[in-house]
């Protein structure tokens, strides 16, 4: 017992654990598990829902494990756990997910219209009020393909190169649709806004 | 510029990631069209909102957790990996202890040691019989190095060996440590021999290489330090992290290399309880 210095319990904890895995399991955890933070982020703000998120994840790290001897070793590893994940997600919601919500073009117009005249201030104000759900409802609720570039940039803060490298398009076509899903995401916020009386209606 | 194009490059703008001269053609534009520049701080605005207003989470602990337990059950019904060889011959109570310190030692490895370079099948390819013991140490502790033969009797052992390595295996008596057994393998070609000893919750891994194929470090190598060491005085040895001590030294045609965890020094005695090296 002398030979070792307990820091504390969870050393003592992880010690046991490593003891018994498998030479798969730690290759797993050495290059995979790292990045379940990333994964976890995206799934939480593509389903809006940390009970989903989570499952989400354990979905994903559980089809990695299983196909982990067909990752090709030196390739991109959060590329390939990106796209499970995105397919879970594909196969898990696109049969029961909504029509997106729409933005009443009248708040929009309303907003503008009283931006116009306007100030810096005016911006801070109404960004002021509103709330994160808000924010995490506006993001929610963009097409897929807009709002997972706008995650990965703006929320994982991926190089443009490495989401190109994730969702399989060029370099032109992730910047615009970045500008594209920040366009709409602001649309929704500011209908949020008007919404709740933080933009005065021209 | 004109407003499309603009509005191609406006996301790359606002993010910093155009070159400077396609930067000052984009704000050039947008001091000459109101439009546009409303366009650009919107932008700036709202990357800015979101980027301050979500955070990003952290994974719960009992996600964490209920992650590995999802392996742990993939591994158990794939049935690929049996219990370590020898948790099922000694898959007793005190042997407890054991597995904590086993796993501490490994976890504490792994934080701390160089990477080996490449690895096939939880084995690591390095040509350093200093690298290779250290980690096939672990291997035993893991499980992933198997024996062929388990036996306590070190006659059965050596004679297990002969035929299969092309040098005599040496199996040295270790004072109080039990001899477990035995595996041979090969490394690009050359055949190892593998031996395990136990002393109540701990183990003593020793490898052995043919000393001619060492030593003029063709498919195996030792550093420069250790092969000095070992033409002078017969034997190396180094303390490892965490109370690990590695002892090599020369016995006939064969190199051994014992990995305990015990202070090199205590390892040493076990090896040549007699022969202490002699100062020139």
């Amino acid at each position: 017992m002398s030979y070792f210095k307990i820091h504390d319990v969870r050393i003592l904890r992880d010690g046991l654990l490593m003891a018994q895995k498998s030479a798969k399991h730690r290759a797993f955890e050495k290059e995979a598990l790292p990045h379940s933070s990333l994964l976890y982020n995206y799934a939480l703000r593509m389903t809006n829902n940390t009970a989903d998120a989570e499952d989400l994840l354990q979905e994903t790290f559980l089809k990695a494990y299983r196909f982990w001897d067909q990752y090709e070793q030196g390739t991109n590893i959060r590329a390939w756990l990106f796209r499970i994940l995105k397919n879970s997600f594909i196969n898990r919601y696109r049969k029961e997910s909504k029509e997106p919500e729409t933005v009443d073009f009248n708040d929009v117009q309303n907003y503008y219209t009283a931006l116009k005249g306007g100030a810096a201030e005016k911006e801070q104000n109404w960004f002021a009020g509103l709330l994160t759900d808000d924010v995490a409802k506006a993001i929610a609720d963009l097409p897929d393909d807009f709002r997972t570039v706008v995650i990965l940039c703006d929320i994982e803060g991926l190089t443009y190169e490495e989401i190109a490298d994730f969702v399989s398009v060029p370099l032109g076509t992730v910047r615009s649709r970045l500008h594209r899903g920040r366009k709409m995401l602001r649309e929704k916020l500011v209908a949020y806004a008007s919404a709740r009386g933080y933009v005065a209606p021209a | 510029m004109n407003c499309d194009e603009f509005n191609e490059r406006i996301s790359a703008g606002v993010d910093g990631k155009l070159p400077r001269g396609e930067l000052e053609t984009l704000l050039d534009h947008a001091g000459r069209c109101p439009a546009c520049k409303r366009e650009y701080e919107a932008e700036l605005g709202t990357r800015d909102i979101l980027r301050s207003r979500i955070r990003p989470a952290t994974v719960p602990d009992a996600v964490a957790d209920s992650i590995q337990a999802m392996i742990r059950r993939e591994d158990a019904d794939s049935n690929e990996h049996p219990a370590p060889w020898w948790r099922q011959l000694f898959e007793a109570p005190p042997l407890k202890p054991a597995l904590a310190l086993a796993g501490m030692a490994v976890l504490a490895a792994l934080l701390v040691r160089v990477v080996p370079r490449g690895e096939a099948g939880g084995h690591v390819v390095t040509a350093d019989v200093l690298e290779q013991s250290v980690s096939n140490y672990h291997d035993v502790l893991l499980g992933v190095l198997e024996p062929q033969l388990v036996s306590s009797e070190p006659s059965r052992v050596a004679e297990f060996f002969s035929g299969k390595t092309g040098f005599p295996v040496v199996v040295p008596s270790m004072a109080d440590w039990t001899l477990m057994g035995g595996v041979c393998t090969t490394f690009s070609g050359e055949p190892l021999a593998h031996l395990v000893f136990r002393r109540s919750d701990q183990f003593v891994y020793v490898y052995q290489a043919r000393w001619d194929c060492v030593r003029k470090g063709e498919k195996l190598c030792l550093p420069e330090r250790a092969c000095l060491a070992l033409e002078r005085m017969g034997l190396y040895s180094e303390q490892l992290q965490n109370g690990n001590s590695i002892v090599v030294w020369k016995s006939g045609r064969a190199l051994c290399a014992a990995v305990a965890p015990v202070m090199e020094r205590e390892l040493r005695g076990y090896i040549l309880p007699v022969k202490e090296p002699v100062a020139h």
